[in-house]
This record gives C-alpha cells, sequence and structure tokens, in this order.
C-alpha cells in the first residue's frame, strides 16, 4: 500500500516554475530516492511534503487522506518528519536534549503542569529522558549525550538530527542530503543506519547527491530535471536510462556524478 | 525538588538582611531589586529561553500597577484580588496582542514591542478620567491579608522577596521541562522546532503572555506599595533598563535576572547620587547613556552576562588545579 501520494504537485516561484506536474507514490516501509541536479527542485518538494511551502496546485495524500496545506507541526503528529539539508540541530541543547525535544508530541504537560511540577509531569519527564536515551544509544551516540550539541563532530551532528527525527515517531521520516559534507566512513555509517531505520518500518524519502549512497540503499529513485520528473524506478533501471545520463553528465559516459 | 545549598544560603541572608540595614531607604531600595527582579525573569523566559525579544516591557509593568490601582481605587476592589485580577487581564491582554505581533521577527518584532510600549504609555497619560493622566493616581490602598495589612517596608520586603523565590521556582519548573525544551529549540531554529511537532507560534504567544504577566505581578506589587502611580516610570527607559538587567545577569538563566535587576537597581540609585556633581545639566539623560554603555560592554565582553562570569571564577581553580 502507498503511504505518500503526491499528485500532480505545481510549485511556482513568481515566474520561476519549481515543480510542474509532479506525480509519483511511496510504498511503505521503503527507501525512496529524489535526485537530480541542483536546482532541480528536490528540496522544494521536500518543503511542500512537510508542509514548510504551499503548493501552486496539487496534492498531497498520506495514507489516503490529504494532507496539502496543513502547517509543519500538524504534520509531525501525523507522522511526517524530516531533517534539513544545511543541518538544523539545536546548538544550545545537550545532544539527549534534542532528541528529548524530538520527543515532545509523544508526551502531554503545559506550563502549568510545568512551573507546578505535578507528580503526573515529573514521571512524563522520567519517560522522556529514558525514550531519549534509548534512542540516542540506538544511534551509538549515548557517549555524547551530555555533549553540547554543537560540539559533536560533523558527521555525528548528521546523525543526531536523524536520530532527533526518529524520536517523533514518524511514519515517514524526509532526510534532506544527510551525506552531504561526510567522509567515507561516516556515509558508510549512516547508509548502515538508513536501513536500520527501514527494518524497524520507517519509511525513507532521500535527498541526496551522493550516488554511493543512493544507490546502495534506495529501493525505488524519482529523477527530477527542472522541476519534472525524468525517469523513475529502481536503481538499476534508472542508472540506465539515457534521459537521466545526459541530465546529470551532458554525455553518455555513465552515472558516477 | 532538591533546593541548590547556594539558594538556601541566598533566602537566609535576604531573611536576616532587614537587621543590619542602617535605614528604611535601603529597605525601599531592596524591595525595588524584588520588583524589578520579577519583572526582569518574565523577560529573561522570553528573551533567554525563547529567544524573542521585547523593548515594551514596561508597559505590561505598567498595567499589572494602572489595572490594579484603578480597579482597588475606583471600583473598590480588595487589593489581593484588584492584583490578581491585574495579572490575569494583563496576561490576556498580551496573549491575544502576542498573536499578530509574534508573527514578526528580529528587527520587526522588537519595533512593534517598542511600539506597543509607547501605545500603552500614552494610554497613561492621556486616558485622564480613568487613569489620572499626567498626575497619577493616589490614594491606593495597601496590600492587606486579613487583619495583615502590607503598610511597613519591611511586611512589603518579606512579602516581595518570597513572591521573587515563588516565582523563581515556578520559572526554573518551566525551563527545566519539556516546555522549556520546546522554548529553546524555538530559539535555536524555528524550523527545526516546527519539525517536531512544535505549535512555534502557540508557544511564542503563550510565553509572551507568561512573561508580561510576571511583570503585571510586580506592578500590582508596586502600585500596593507606593500608593501612588504615574505614567513616568513605565516608560521607554524602562524597557531599556529591563532588558539590561537580563543581559548583565545572563540572557540564559533565570537567576542571573535576579542578579542584574540588583546591579541595575543600585547602579541607578549610585548614579542619581553622583550624576548632579558630574554635570550641571540634564544629569538624569546620562544614566540611559551610562547603561547604553553598559549594554555595550557586556555583549562584547560577557555576552553571558554576571551568571556567566561567576561560574567561569568558580570553575577556574579547578581548571588552574589540573594543569
Amino acid at each position: 500500500m502507498s503511504l505518500l501520494q503526491v499528485k500532480r504537485i505545481t510549485k511556482h516561484f513568481g515566474g520561476l516554475t519549481a515543480l510542474s506536474d509532479l506525480s509519483f507514490s511511496v510504498e511503505e516501509g521503503k527507501v525512496f530516492g529524489l535526485i537530480g541536479p541542483n536546482g532541480a527542485g528536490k528540496t522544494t518538494l521536500l518543503n511542500i511534503i512537510s508542509g514548510f511551502l504551499k503548493a501552486t496546485s496539487g496534492n498531497i495524500i498520506l495514507q489516503g487522506k490529504s494532507i496539502t496545506g496543513c502547517h509543519p507541526h500538524i504534520l509531525a503528529s501525523r507522522g511526517i518528519s524530516r531533517t534539513f539539508q544545511n543541518g538544523q540541530i539545536f546548538g544550545n541543547m545537550t545532544a539527549l536534549e534534542n532528541v528529548m525535544v524530538g520527543c515532545h508530541i509523544r508526551f502531554g504537560g503545559e506550563f502549568l503542569n510545568a512551573a507546578l511540577q505535578t507528580g503526573w509531569s515529573r514521571r512524563q519527564e522520567g519517560e522522556i529522558r529514558q525514550v531519549s536515551v534509548e534512542i540516542l544509544a540506538s544511534m551509538g551516540l549515548q557517549a555524547w549525550a551530555q555533549e553540547p550539541a554543537d560540539s559533536l563532530p560533523f558527521g555525528l551532528q548528521r546523525l543526531l538530527e536523524i536520530a532527533r527525527g526518529v524520536a517523533t515517531k514518524p511514519r515517514l521520516l524526509l532526510l534532506d542530503e544527510p551525506a552531504a559534507g561526510l567522509n567515507r566512513e561516516e556515509k558508510e555509517r549512516l547508509t548502515l543506519e538508513i536501513a536500520r531505520l527501514r527494518c524497524q518500518g520507517i519509511t525513507i524519502i532521500l535527498v541526496e547527491h551522493d550516488m554511493d549512497v543512493v544507490m546502495s540503499i534506495c529501493d525505488r529513485l524519482v529523477v527530477l530535471n527542472y522541476g519534472q520528473k525524468i525517469a523513475e524506478g529502481t536503481p538499476e533501471e534508472v542508472q540506465k536510462d539515457r534521459e537521466v545520463v545526459a541530465a546529470y553528465l551532458g554525455d553518455e559516459d555513465g552515472f558516477h556524478a | 525538588m532538591k533546593i541548590p545549598f547556594i539558594w538556601t544560603a541566598i533566602a537566609a541572608g535576604l531573611a536576616l538582611l532587614p537587621v543590619v540595614l542602617p535605614s528604611n531607604y535601603y529597605l525601599g531600595i531592596m524591595i525595588f531589586i524584588g520588583l524589578n527582579s520579577l519583572a526582569a525573569m518574565g523577560l529573561c523566559l522570553l528573551m533567554g529561553y525563547a529567544g524573542q525579544i521585547s523593548l515594551g516591557h514596561a508597559a505590561f509593568f505598567g498595567m499589572g500597577a494602572y489595572i490594579s490601582g484603578i480597579l482597588s481605587v475606583s471600583y473598590g476592589f480588595p487589593p489581593w484580588l484588584s492584583v490578581i485580577a491585574a495579572v490575569t487581564a494583563t496576561a490576556l491582554l498580551a496573549f491575544v496582542l502576542g498573536v499578530p505581533i509574534l508573527r514578526l521577527q528580529g528587527y520587526y518584532l522588537a519595533v512593534a514591542t517598542l511600539g506597543l510600549g509607547i501605545i500603552v504609555y500614552l494610554v497613561f497619560m492621556n486616558w485622564t478620567s480613568l487613569t489620572g493622566g499626567p498626575s497619577g493616581l493616589s490614594a491606593i490602598p495597601y496590600l492587606a491579608l486579613g487583619p495583615l495589612s502590607f503598610n511597613r517596608d519591611l511586611k512589603v520586603y518579606y512579602l516581595v522577596w518570597a513572591v521573587v523565590f515563588l516565582a523563581l521556582a515556578c520559572g526554573h519548573n518551566i525551563v527545566k521541562s519539556r516546555v522549556g525544551r520546546a522554548l529553546r529549540s524555538i530559539h535555536s531554529s524555528e524550523i527545526a522546532a516546527q519539525a517536531m511537532g512544535i505549535n512555534t507560534g502557540r508557544y511564542k504567544v503563550k510565553v509572551f503572555a507568561l512573561s508580561a504577566a510576571y511583570a503585571a505581578l510586580a506592578g500590582g506589587l508596586y502600585a500596593h506599595y507606593l500608593t501612588f502611580i504615574s505614567p513616568a516610570p513605565f516608560g521607554f527607559q524602562f524597557s531599556i533598563e529591563l532588558l539590561v538587567m537580563v543581559v548583565v545577569g545572563g540572557i540564559g538563566d533565570l537567576s542571573g535576572a535576579i542578579l542584574g535587576a540588583a546591579v541595575i537597581t543600585l547602579l541607578s540609585e549610585i548614579l542619581r547620587d553622583l550624576m548632579p556633581h558630574l554635570f550641571s545639566y540634564g544629569a538624569g539623560e546620562y544614566e540611559i547613556v551610562f547603561f547604553g554603555i553598559l549594554l555595550i560592554v557586556f555583549m562584547i565582553f560577557l555576552p553571558g552576562g554576571l551568571v556567566q562570569g561567576l561560574d567561569f571564577l568558580r570553575r577556574r581553580p579547578r581548571v588552574m588545579a589540573q594543569r
């Protein structure tokens, strides 16, 4: 069954058409790759799916229900979370607190409860901490729990951002270029983590330029160019596609961007 | 909740302080430090934790004072009730005003809150039938609890500082909770906070209302302590002083607001004595210049405020020993 359907999405920025009549659907429990040259509209599409941008026209359907135009925080509670291309960890908190913020929607307690430190709110706090420690440990970041998040090595900050997203208990996790700036070892670790999330049943949309990562982990790919879908299929199928090769390299030598 | 030793010591010190203070004048200053601490703590919740600026917080202090004063003078409310009503009304008003204002960010928010402060000040000045205009509102009754009337500085001193510690405890609990983390996440990255399911707009408005409530509580206590209020203390300069208190104390630390309030209130008093000796003309105007310079110096050399400075001094011996 398809978890997410993108239906005829078009997005104009003034006179520029960033996305044009784009449709595809994402199967549950798969890693879905979204690739294309710079400026193809990949991040724009992620922003529309996660509610940060409104599409000019078209619909986004999550499990049969339209979520078009919903606010990001609503979508998070419906099971869509994401990471950001430029990294948006909370640098003013520890690594553990970052993940604890991720747990926000799974727990309750507002100002009054917090101010009065009711027994209930203390129990909630204990649970939040426990769940967060577990998630951090599952990503192999337990040693960094009490460190300021911005003191983590870059590659680990990326993993922390994913851990924080996982803490929201998403059905669908959108990863925007998680491998950018990582070294080979870090990329391998990232690939393993993504595979592990898939095993947990989290569906993933991966925007990525690194073809090693994309080809090794994605179950299915959509290729965008100038806001249009130019190919869709398994990594093998897409790699052979003449139009894709042309869009990426301008020649037919191969596919090693 | 475990209370750290240092706070027990500070509370005990404050409880014994009136014994050694030479005159009521100093008790009065201590009361003002307490009132300013309350307002500065509120501003600290807004600025230090949620990362939203307000250049008009004196307006909420003034609203607390005026609403409570008017209710008790013109409508015969018992002072306790009028303070509670004033705090509630100010918080509600801040909530409603916050909905459009807090959509703005950065400079725009600063200018909008500045405008809010000016408008409220003008209302105090010009709605003469209600506020008494420039000549103010007098004969405000003292707070009273049954037979206990807070008609002496000593009693008000204990009351104000009890409220300060209560407000500090509540604020501390909030910032250490799920709510506090949500606020800090907004400070750091609003889009990431939204992606975590945090309704950032709603939280910003709520913390704005809470910080207005802190200021209004201080204002209400102020009105029933002095028994006379006029618009002058609630102008732009006081908003800036509150801001300086938060920054000097330590913007990311609630207890820093108390430290900042103490330092700035004392400096204010000293400057008031000193300035006329240094400048023959317009001495009052130089006070704000001095605070401006203080603000710049702190932003450059000690952006974490005095709390950070003290923390550094406390740790240094250990660092030295490790070498």
